[in-house]
């Protein structure tokens, strides 16, 4: 009894000991473009929603998607994108964030996005703020083949440039560790050249194998999404913030028998054990809490308040005690005209 | 809130090099939208009236726009402290009478699919504002609940009654749900129509050229004066001329024109046009289309470029069945408030979609796999050829063809009936054989040993072959 107790203290500091990372940051990329398409938006909003919903921000989520298939003229259900055909989750959700839109995600985004080396002009939401604390989640979803994934039909990043690139973030030091997955045709192939240390990479199927969709939703006449996403979303459902599921059981999410495609692992670079990393490490957020021994007091939302408030609004930049605020005045908007 | 530059009213109002310009003709709105201007509100979405926009009613609406406005401001004349007004606005058009049985029957639960259950606690003010100038005497609907006042607003055709709701009095009672409910079947009746309207239309056939044609057409009683401002891409190049030798279009006049240079800037097109009262004006561009360098083209070439939408100004007589912009107000509440006399409407033009050609994007691959065929099938030849000359070996036999058919049908049968026993040998020393000569050995004996060493080499590796087979 002694001892598997020990083991357990021992599992337990191992899970607290594990956690190496100060912050959370995922890149989720769908590269391809046209209706056609949708399963692989569907992809990738369903890893957004995963990753949302364990808790990390909009504003450390970079979502690229290559084209708008939830309000586009052929959806007949607009402002939705499902997981299957029965309509189960909207993964699109009521409050989505696109980050890189349309015909912004291209190879030369994605790898400056990856490596930081981005206008002075790029607004925040379009940064990779990591830094030596991070855990990232990379999750690339398209049309791929052996050795490279298209962006939109028109260019393509290679399994070369891929590693490379995260090389540069090493040395840059821009992430504790990633977890890196790939959902397309022949998905192996792109973690192959991959050279520098704690990266876990996860493929949809094997170099030669192509990665299928699961099934095709006649409602809108196309694929609604593809297998191993379709399973790794059922998996990630049942996980919640504080739940013990470990990246080991993610592995195991989508067997040959379902997935039809053999799903690709690569554990080389990665020195910890998946059987002890938690799949929150990843999909989840640290929350920095601040403990204090002071007692706050918190003021109730109530009338007294509320009118305290826009008292003192209207103090900053309105006339008191004069219910309409104080006129502005404009620029005369219409130069030309100066008769009236 | 508070700016420190100092932005002084002449400046840019009188100098258009504070003024900027720009279009966004593809985006389609859609969540993906609206979430980022939810959170420009100070509550974002967790309280006031945003809570109401959830993407799914929004969305399926026949008509929805999403806008913001930001200019500068003035808190005095002398404009010592300037602020930025921004305006958010979203415009929906629902039609409740498909689904409620031709009865015109609303609520906000049904039109947003949720009641008000809160107001923002940093507002000022939230107001819910209801035109009620068709029903006189409450005769064609019944409001629920009362309003709690009924503003009036300007005379004559733009006469407009408002019933006012105050949300945050409403909602003392839990929720807010305001009701409409009609007495009768809704007839549509003729609609009077707006005092300018424009419609904007791409003509023309082929991948050459084309024209941008616009529609104005006055239905007031008095001549308009219309600003008509169109900002195009560099690849469609106008023909300017075209425009102004239309017999209608004597009165216009070009006021502004920045002519395009390639792949720097645009076109900036401006014309003064007068619409005479009950007429309708065309204005038509032509252009032709320019061939972009290959890596300029979109990944979806094909679907054609969108065309950003033109704008036009006028200065109406009357604010009659239009929703003016007042200039010179910041909240709904005094936008509302229309005032008899000259006001000011910006109409934004539909975006257009030209296609412009597109070269085969195979086209490259295609013709690497082609060249390098030709290439290929031409240079074995041509190597040969230049490299070596055919000569005709002695043959010491000298037996007609005819005996020769003969000897090869022989060894045929010969090869079936004996099988392996036969050495080889034999039956090749009486064909005529040609050897391929390379007119550099001049030496005969030696390029015969050549030979030999290949045959030998040959014989080699067809055993080694064999053997791997084996294997």
């Amino acid at each position: 009894m002694q001892s598997t107790a020990a083991d357990h203290e021992v599992s337990a500091s191992q899970f607290l000991k594990g956690k190496t990372h100060t912050n959370n940051w995922a890149v989720l990329v769908d590269t391809s473009r046209f209706w056609f398409n949708y399963r692989h938006v569907a992809n990738v909003l369903s890893m957004y929603r995963s990753v949302k919903r364990l808790g990390i921000p909009d504003s450390q989520i970079i979502l690229m998607v290559a084209d708008d298939m939830a309000c586009n003229p052929r959806n007949p259900r607009p402002a939705t994108v499902f997981n299957n055909a029965q309509q189960h989750i909207n993964v699109y959700g009521e409050d989505v964030e696109v980050d890189y839109r349309g015909y912004e995600v291209t190879v030369e985004n994605f790898v400056r996005l990856l490596t930081g080396r981005l206008a002075p002009s790029t607004p925040r939401s379009k940064r990779l703020l990591t830094d030596d604390g991070s855990n990232i989640l990379i999750y690339m979803t398209g049309h791929g083949g052996d050795g490279f994934l298209k962006f939109q039909d028109s260019e393509e990043i290679t399994n070369v440039e891929l590693a490379d690139a995260f090389e540069q973030m090493w040395q840059k030091k821009r992430y504790n560790e990633i977890l890196f997955i790939i959902d397309t045709c022949q998905a192996a192939s792109m973690y192959e050249h991959f050279y520098s240390p704690n990266i876990l990479a996860i493929a949809s199927s094997l170099v030669g194998e192509d990665s299928l969709s699961h099934h095709v939703d006649p409602a809108i006449g196309v694929y609604i999404i593809d297998r191993f996403t379709y399973y790794a979303l059922e998996f990630l459902e049942k996980v919640t913030p504080d739940s013990k599921k470990t990246l080991a059981q993610f592995l195991q999410v989508c067997p040959k028998q379902v997935c039809i495609s053999t799903v690709g692992v690569r554990r080389d670079l990665y020195k910890r054990d998946p059987n002890n990393v938690l799949i929150t490490e990843f999909f989840g957020s640290v929350r920095n809490v601040e403990l204090t021994n002071q007692l706050l007091d918190l003021p109730l939302c109530k009338k007294a308040e509320q009118i305290q408030i826009n008292d003192s609004i209207e103090s900053e930049t309105r006339d008191e005690g004069n219910s309409t605020p104080k006129k502005l005045v404009f620029a005369n908007q219409l130069p030309l005209h100066r008769s009236s | 809130m508070k700016c420190d530059i100092k932005i002084y009213t002449l400046w840019y109002a009188e100098n258009s090099s504070f003024l900027r310009y720009a279009a966004l003709p593809r985006e389609n709105v859609c969540t993906e939208n609206l979430t980022p201007w939810k959170k420009l509100l100070p509550c974002d979405t967790r309280r006031g009236l945003a809570m109401l926009l959830h993407p799914a009613p929004l969305y399926t609406a026949h008509y929805h726009a999403l806008s913001i406005h930001l200019r500068p401001t003035c808190q005095d004349e002398s404009c010592t402290s300037s602020h930025l007004e921004l305006v958010q606005a979203l415009s929906l058009v629902q039609n409740p009478t498909v689904s409620m049985e031709g009865h015109q029957d609303w609520s906000l639960r049904q039109l947003f699919s949720a009641p008000l259950i809160s107001t923002c606690p940093l507002a000022s003010m939230s107001k819910v504002y209801v035109d009620v100038t068709t029903n006189k005497d409450r005769q064609s609907f019944i409001l629920y609940p009362e309003p709690d006042s009924i503003d009036v607003s300007g005379s004559g055709d733009s006469l407009r009654h408002l019933a006012v709701y105050d949300a945050r009095q409403a909602l003392n009672n839990d929720i807010f749900d305001l009701e409409a409910h009609y007495q009768s079947r809704h007839v549509y009746g003729l609609i009077p129509p707006p005092h300018l309207h424009v419609s904007r239309f791409v003509t023309g056939y082929g991948q050459e050229g084309g024209s941008i044609t616009v529609k104005l057409t006055n239905t007031g009683g008095q001549p308009l004066s219309v600003v008509y401002l169109e900002v195009l891409p560099w690849y469609l190049r106008l023909f300017l001329h075209t425009s102004h030798t239309h017999q209608q279009m004597q009165s216009a006049y070009m006021s502004k024109l920045v002519t395009a240079r390639d792949r720097e800037r645009g076109w900036l097109y401006e014309a003064v046009v007068e619409i005479p009262a009950g007429a309708t004006k065309e204005l038509s561009l032509e252009f032709t289309r320019a061939l972009l360098k290959w890596l300029e083209y979109p990944p979806d070439a094909n679907h054609g470029f969108y065309i950003p939408a033109a704008t036009v100004s006028v200065v109406l007589p009357t604010p009659r069945n239009v929703s003016v912009n007042s200039l010179d107000g910041t909240c709904l509440k005094d936008k509302l408030i229309l005032n008899e006399g000259a006001s000011f409407v910006r109409i934004h033009t539909e975006t257009l979609l030209v296609s412009l050609p597109t070269p085969d994007f195979s086209m490259p691959y295609n013709v690497i796999c082609l060249a390098c065929t030709v290439v290929a099938l031409a240079f074995g030849p041509i190597h040969n050829i230049t490299t070596k000359k055919l000569v005709l070996k002695k043959i010491e036999d000298k037996a007609s063809p005819l005996s020769k058919l003969l000897t090869k049908l022989k060894s045929l049968l010969k090869r079936s009936k004996m099988e392996e026993k036969e050495t080889k040998g034999t039956d090749n020393k009486q064909e005529p054989v040609i050897v391929e000569e390379n007119p550099l050995y001049d030496d005969r004996e030696e390029l015969e040993d050549i030979k030999e060493e290949e045959e030998s080499e040959e014989d080699k590796t067809a055993s080694e072959d064999e053997n791997k087979k084996d294997r």
